[in-house]
């Protein structure tokens, strides 16, 4: 056990376990991640590298964070820290209490009093902390001793949450039109769950009842705002925006960056059938640019190139009568094309196209987590320990009673470079006679 | 002239030139003992910091947000930031002046490849509206210019190291740079360590993930446990001096890869700068 607990706080256990870690991320850096790049680029990534992408197949590089080895290292690495925090604590409560060896420190003979001394040391900022019948410790920073350890718990806190975290995450988004209505049990977008986390359904149904867009002057979107209905016990109303989330029954609801319009059309066939096709395509990002995007008419040989305008008069970019245009393709061949408003109808190849109604739509993203607290909380203590460790670091004065008078011991826990003056200046006050 | 960018661009200029001078003049005051010029360069650093204020001001006001979109407004922030800091750490700890002969060409260099990008105004999409934001890129700032400060300290280290004739004699001795190397690595370590968190926060706030691994998170988290790596090395395996102070240098060239380089390349919610 104790070969073991050696093993795992030793110098070069800690040290290889930081450059690995290093290691994965530079890797992981590399190489795209299947969990946050989407399958499309993936895909064109194997079809660009096919080399490079056998080989990151085959030993996980596309996946580091979610390999065996990266397990393996965490493992250790929360092992180390805490075996290193039981050590950290004993030693920081030692050490506050008093230093214990005075060991290659100097002393210096003092023919001033224990009071004196004790007068003097506290107009410096220390405190006696131990009063021996030898001895006498007086400490300034005092706390300084916690901050290693309070660095490390920190980081231990950190990690352990952020552990819960992947293990229970559910996340999900949605697309939705205004006056849309997404329930529980409707399928999510782009589904996340961790390991130990259920299906992933909202508690109540939810309604997007209007988009609200915020442009600047220069038509860049300065917020998006979403007015929803959530259908419990009743009907509660509520407004998310971007930055501004949503809490409810645990679920957190985010306004996502991504709105536009949805065209409602109907095309009517040479044959007279009907078909109805719904259109989302991203909001132009001015007034003169259209925004584009292409669809598949299903079950025909036929696709739709889209584009519209934000504005049919060219005018405003938060206009209510945008202008969409359709080409008809058949393959590379262009079979039609025609601009439309809301209510027109045109012709478009063999089919007559009307635009029944448009609004708008955006998505929302959905997600449930626990253990949030835990990895700001852990932040805060490294961040405690850290500043205690470089801004507050303790020193000593060890009051000695010798025969010939006190010998005074002084010593810095950290950077003794910077305190030699204070030191100095101290021993000056104490008419310091000799270095013993 | 009337343009508001010309305006800012020539304030710019004007605090180039201030800075080039107090540069020249620090210079000749270190490397030739002439302590009359070293402390009048402060002089010229003083009057290329108004300036360098007001034209920060002067844009912040007509962009209608902090120094933090646009390459030059990320450059001639750093800049200011990195100067400030080193006459306020100058002041605290006096022994590191002769980092000036490092950050004073560091910052007039980083103002006049600002304004080699163009300035423009970008306005801000809804996510950069949070104020964890402005906590988020303040305190990579700061850690950046304590970096900055750590990267000439480990410099004159080597300088010292190599040779203690001439000019080299005049500076501390290498156990007193070394030191302050040591405890500046330690700050840029914690405030590098507070920009993560607000950034952690921010993203939290506006996208529900705390950490998105994405290749600028990634690499941050990689200059810090660097920055980490390199305090424990000097604890527990004793490194010091010229074996820490190369070791610093790599971990400033990966802090300039991470803050300045990869967001010009990747595809990044980071990146709206350098773009």
């Amino acid at each position: 056990m104790s070969r073991l607990r050696r093993f795992l706080v030793s110098r070069k256990t800690t040290t290889t376990i930081v450059v690995l870690l290093v290691f994965f991320f530079v890797v992981a850096s590399l190489f795209p991640q299947r969990f946050v790049t989407s399958s499309l680029k993936m895909q064109e990534w194997r079809y660009e590298h096919p080399v490079r992408a056998a080989i990151a197949e085959r030993l996980g590089m596309d996946h580091v964070y979610t390999t065996p080895w990266f397990a393996i290292l965490l493992f250790f690495l929360v092992c180390s820290l805490a075996v290193s925090l039981l050590e950290q604590f004993a030693l920081a409560s030692e050490k506050s209490r008093g230093m214990k060896s005075l060991s290659g420190l100097k002393a210096a003979l003092s023919s001033a009093s224990v009071e004196d001394i004790g007068t003097v040391a506290n107009t410096f900022g220390y405190s006696k902390v131990f009063s021996g019948e030898k001895d006498v410790h007086f400490i300034k920073n005092r706390w300084g001793y916690w901050g290693s350890f309070l660095l490390h718990l920190g980081i231990f806190v950190v990690i352990a949450s952020s552990l819960i975290i992947a293990v229970t995450q559910k996340r999900g988004a949605a697309h939705l039109v205004e006056g849309e209505t997404f329930s529980p049990g409707d399928p999510l977008l782009a589904e996340e769950r961790g390991i130990l986390a259920g299906h992933f359904t909202l508690k109540d149904a939810i309604r997007l009842d209007r988009v609200s867009l915020d442009f600047w002057e220069n038509h860049m979107i300065k917020q998006i705002y979403s007015d929803i209905t959530i259908f419990s016990n009743g009907e509660q109303q509520m407004t998310i925006a971007v930055s501004s989330k949503l809490k409810h029954k645990g679920i957190l609801t985010y306004q996502s960056l991504d709105f536009g319009h949805a065209f409602f059309l109907e095309l009517k066939g040479d044959d007279g059938a009907i078909r109805r096709e719904l259109l989302l395509i991203r909001h132009p990002q001015s007034i003169e640019k259209p925004a584009y995007e292409d669809f598949i008419l299903t079950g025909t040989p036929y696709a739709l190139k889209a584009k519209y305008f934000a504005d049919a008069g060219m005018k405003s970019i938060q206009s209510e009568n945008p202008l969409l245009i359709l080409r008809l393709m058949d393959g590379n061949a262009m079979t039609g094309q025609s601009s439309l408003t809301i209510g027109t109808a045109a012709q478009l190849g063999t089919f007559r196209v009307s635009l029944i109604r448009v609004a708008k739509w955006t998505d929302l993203y959905f997600a449930d987590f626990r253990g949030l607290p835990g990895v700001f909380a852990g932040f805060c203590l490294l961040l405690a320990g850290g500043l205690m460790y470089y801004f507050l670091p303790p020193r000593q004065i060890i009051v000695s009673k010798e025969e010939n008078g006190y010998h005074i011991y002084v010593k810095a826990e950290r950077f003794p470079e910077f305190y030699r003056e204070e030191f100095q200046e101290i021993m000056k006050r104490l008419g310091e006679s000799s270095s013993v | 002239m009337n343009s508001p960018a010309a305006i800012n661009t020539l304030l710019n200029w004007i605090a180039v030139f201030f800075y080039i001078i107090a540069t020249i003049m620090n210079a000749y005051g270190i490397i030739f003992r002439k302590e009359l010029f070293e402390r009048r360069s402060f002089l010229a650093i003083f009057a290329g910091l108004v300036v360098h204020t007001a034209a920060i001001l002067y844009w912040w006001r007509i962009a209608g947000h902090g120094p933090y979109l646009s390459s030059s407004e990320v450059l001639v922030s750093d800049a200011w930031v990195m100067m400030v800091l080193y006459l306020i750490f100058r002041r605290f700890y006096p022994r590191i002046r002769f980092v000036s002969i490092i950050i004073f060409p560091c910052v007039f260099l980083m103002i006049a490849l600002g304004i080699f990008y163009n300035p423009e105004i970008i306005t801000l999409t809804p996510i950069f509206t949070s104020i964890w934001l402005i906590f988020h890129i303040s305190f990579y700032k700061i850690a950046l210019a304590a970096i900055v400060i750590v990267f000439g300290l480990s410099l004159l280290v080597i300088f010292k190291k190599k040779s203690a004739s001439g000019w080299i004699s005049n500076l501390p001795p290498i156990e007193t740079l070394d030191a302050y190397a040591h405890r500046f690595a330690g700050f840029a370590f914690m405030f590098w360590a507070i920009g993560m968190l607000a950034g952690s926060i921010w993203a939290h706030q506006s996208w529900g993930r705390f950490w998105g691994w994405d290749p600028i998170e990634t690499w941050s988290l990689i200059t810090w446990v660097m920055l980490g790596l390199y305090l424990h090395l000097r604890r527990f395996y004793n490194w010091k001096e010229e074996r820490a102070a190369y070791l610093m240098i790599f971990c400033f060239a990966v802090s300039i890869f991470s803050v300045f380089l990869l967001p010009a390349f990747d595809i990044s919610v980071h990146n709206v700068y350098f773009r």
